[in-house]
């Protein structure tokens, strides 16, 4: 008898609507330059951090640093959200830093393939 | 193209050494066009099945328009591909020929009875070596029986063999079967096998005699340091016409497989080779005799020839005159002769030679009479097949599958620069008001610089060089790499000088190297690779032994304005409402330049060009292409130069909105120059 209540019991439990956790997904951001180095492809967003609202400007360049693009951009406080184009850049590795007053403040290497 | 794909379908790579004992030769011919036509060549005619020993030479001649040799090699005699079957490689089922050839010694000596059996026509034939009569053992005209016949043998002694059968139509086979000579009188067969191997046969000449080697070719291209040659890709080729006129060209390979270059422009390309000879011609040879059947005329200083008369009666029956290509007479003369005529009783071939013969200390003088206008020559002839290698080439292809975006136009584009042209310019402008040049370009510097060919360099050349940097008209008709490519004989492009350079063999650009083979040898075919339009050489293999410089980069240092040994250019890149708009900043100098150059990439999905404004009045260009504007100015009289510094912008309209711009446009390449040619370091800042 005491079996069967348990049994009972279980079938019971067993046929509860599952419970899902629903997680909200926390939005990515790669923070290119916490790497040293890291591959990038076409359309791709990257992010950084900023401490001031002035004037900035990303700097692709060749090893000897000759620049290759650039994009200036008035940047918010905190995160910001960049997109790279690829298509136009030559393969292989390439210099990228960010500039604030003519001062790099951030860089790395990314990887175009 | 039916004819393509039988041959990349059907012919096999004919490569083969020859190992010797336990192997023979064989060929294979694809007979009657292939689908049972009659052929004729020269008069002698072949259809159906061989009824004679003659049209079964006809047959297996290449000259025949219906015959092809379409395979050879080795094979064992014991197995079905040999002589226990006769089933070695061959084009189909119908309509081919095999001969089997080499040597063989008997196991036994004495008489020896012969059985074989053949679908269509068989010849079993022999001779003793270093002889030139065949002996048959069988032979049958037809189909398709048991033939008997004898061959009385010395087991201490080698043979030639040829051993040809043909098929029509329908079965096809031929076996070879012997009883030994214990068993004449009551003959006991075995057909050949490994068990039953009549005695040893072999491939290489016993005699020793035979020492002909196929050769072996490696090729060399030197480019220039920036080219790497294992992009580049080619496929070898065999003239596949019996005239070897170079009409048709077949790929050696029977998969068309293409081969790259070695990483320093080497190549080995000997298992790519088509060693399959054909005939060409015959040679006549001459041995003192009792008879004069030769007579050679004297020497006809006018025209350098020697007139020689054979007497028909010492050539074989039916044979084509014309067909005579070479003869050895006496010590007198082994080479070339060129048919002349034949009458009823004389075949006349000229000798042509700047150096007359030497009758009277030949050390066959003792068959040499000297009769007062002629010579009398007391000679027997005797005759064989001449066989040479097919024609053979190499092409280039390409290298656009090697290279990721690499078009012919954009290769241009990286070697007939600004620098080109203003070098170009100053070479002729050099030459003041009477004409002629600057004399800073060397030979092969003035084959790149002659654009349209026409072997002189003149300002149509410079002008079409100005057009193609502008973007106003191709460099060639369609910019293919055949027409900007040209590879030159090594010594020939190390010897090309401002004095012959018009006059220089290989100046036309080509992706084909012909070459050819040669019995017995290693051939190290070198060349250097240059490139139509490449004025100043940045993408041409060097001159050995010249010390003109190529692509002269400046050193100097500019100390006023710039106090620099690089001249920095600015660029900045700005979005718009409507567009992006990059500004290049060539800033105050004393360089004198006289031109520049820059090569601005685009996201050409995501943006388009719109116009280039500048600063300069300098005639200024820009050369629209797929993914890239080139831009710049150039003066090429040298009258104006940049010193004051110039200002290029150069807008793009997005084909959609963006909030980053990053990498939507890009500066690819930058060069500046001054009036003497030299490039100058550019940075961008």
């Amino acid at each position: 008898m005491r079996k069967s209540l348990i049994f009972l019991l279980l079938i019971l439990l067993s046929c509860q609507k599952d419970e899902l956790m629903v997680v909200e997904p926390y939005p990515q951001y790669e923070m290119i330059f916490e790497e040293s180095i890291s591959k990038v492809v076409d359309g791709q967003e990257f992010s950084f951090e900023v401490s001031t609202t002035e004037e900035h400007t990303l700097i692709i360049s060749h090893e000897n640093n000759s620049v290759i693009t650039k994009e200036s951009f008035t940047p918010t406080m905190g995160l910001n959200t960049r997109v790279l184009y690829t298509k136009s850049l030559p393969k292989g590795e390439l210099n990228l830093s960010l500039v604030n007053v003519g001062e790099e403040i951030q860089k790395t290497t990314i990887i175009v393939e | 193209m039916k004819n393509l794909l039988y041959i990349l379908l059907l012919l096999p790579t004919l490569v083969f050494g020859q190992s010797g004992e336990g192997y023979i030769n064989y060929k294979s011919y694809k007979t009657h066009y292939g689908n049972g036509s009659s052929s004729t060549y020269n008069g002698v005619s072949y259809g159906g099945g061989a009824d004679s020993s003659a049209e079964f030479d006809a047959m297996v001649d290449t000259n025949q328009p219906g015959t092809t040799l379409t395979h050879s090699g080795e094979v064992s005699p014991y197995g079905t591909t040999g002589l226990y079957g006769g089933a070695a490689p061959r084009w189909g089922g119908d309509y081919y020929a095999t001969v089997y050839s080499g040597w063989f010694k008997p196991n036994k000596s004495g008489t020896y009875n012969i059985k074989t059996y053949a679908d269509d026509s068989s010849e079993t034939r022999y001779r003793e070596a270093g002889t030139t009569t065949w002996q048959y053992m069988t032979y049958q005209w037809g189909c398709c029986s048991n033939v008997f016949g004898t061959a009385t043998l010395d087991n201490t002694k080698w043979y030639e063999f040829e051993f040809r059968y043909q098929e029509y139509g329908g079965a096809n086979y031929y076996y070879f079967g012997y009883s030994l000579p214990a068993n004449s009188s009551s003959p006991i067969y075995n057909w050949i096998s490994s068990n039953h191997q009549f005695g040893t046969w072999t491939n290489i000449d016993p005699s020793g005699t035979s020492t002909e080697i196929d050769p072996e070719v490696d090729f060399q291209f030197e480019f220039q340091s920036n080219i790497q040659p294992e992009k580049y890709r080619f496929r070898v080729y065999y003239d596949a016409t019996n005239e070897q006129d170079g009409t048709v060209w077949y790929n050696t390979s029977t998969t068309n497989t293409s081969y790259y270059l070695d990483n320093d422009g080497t190549k080995d390309i000997t298992d790519y080779l088509n060693l399959v000879k054909m005939n060409d011609g015959k040679k006549a040879t001459t041995a003192g005799g009792s008879v004069e059947w030769c007579v050679v005329y004297d020497y006809d200083s006018t025209n350098k020839r020697y007139r020689v008369g054979i007497d028909k009666r010492e050539f074989p029956s039916g044979f084509t005159f014309t067909d005579l290509k070479q003869l050895k007479l006496f010590d007198l003369w082994d080479d070339e002769i060129t048919y002349m005529s034949d009458d009823a009783y004389w075949a006349n071939y000229y000798i042509y030679t700047d150096t007359q013969f030497n009758f009277t200390n030949s050390t066959f003088s003792s068959y040499i009479r000297d009769a007062n206008g002629f010579y009398g020559m007391k000679a027997e002839f005797s005759f064989e097949d001449v066989e040479i290698y097919k024609g053979h080439k190499v092409t280039f292809m390409s290298p656009s599958t090697n290279i990721e975006g690499w078009t012919s136009t954009e290769f241009i584009d990286d070697y007939v620069t600004v620098a080109d042209v203003v070098s170009a310019f100053s070479e002729l402008a050099g030459g003041g008001i009477n004409g002629g040049y600057k004399g800073d370009l060397n030979g092969v510097q003035l084959q790149n610089a002659d654009v349209n060919g026409d072997k002189k360099f003149d300002f149509q050349d410079t002008f079409k060089l100005l057009k193609f940097l502008q973007g106003e008209e191709n460099l060639t008709t369609n910019n293919s790499l055949s027409q900007i490519m040209r590879p030159v004989p090594k010594s020939v492009y190390d010897g090309t000088t401002t004095s012959n350079w018009s006059t220089q063999s290989n100046y036309s650009p080509t992706t084909n190297i012909p070459f050819s083979l040669v019995y017995d040898s290693i051939q190290q075919i070198q060349y250097k690779v240059g490139f139509l339009g490449d004025v100043n050489l940045s993408h041409s293999a060097a001159q050995t032994n010249n010390t003109t410089t190529s692509a002269r980069m400046m050193s100097v240092r500019n100390s006023s304005t710039q106090n620099t040994t690089l001249l920095e250019v600015n660029l900045d890149i700005e979005q718009t409402e409507e567009h992006i708009i990059v500004t290049l900043d060539l800033p105050e100098n004393n360089f004198n330049l006289v031109g520049s150059e820059f090569r601005i990439g685009f996201d050409n999905e995501r943006v388009e060009y719109d116009k280039l404004e500048t600063s300069t009045t300098m005639n200024t260009f820009d050369a629209k292409r797929e993914t890239y504007i080139k831009i710049g100015s150039i003066s090429v009289d040298g009258s104006m130069n940049l010193n004051g510094g110039v200002q290029y912008k150069i807008y793009f309209k997005p084909i959609q909105s963006f909030d980053s711009t990053l990498g939507l446009v890009s500066v690819k390449k930058s060069e500046v120059v001054d009036k003497n040619a030299n490039i100058i370091n550019v940075i961008i800042k």
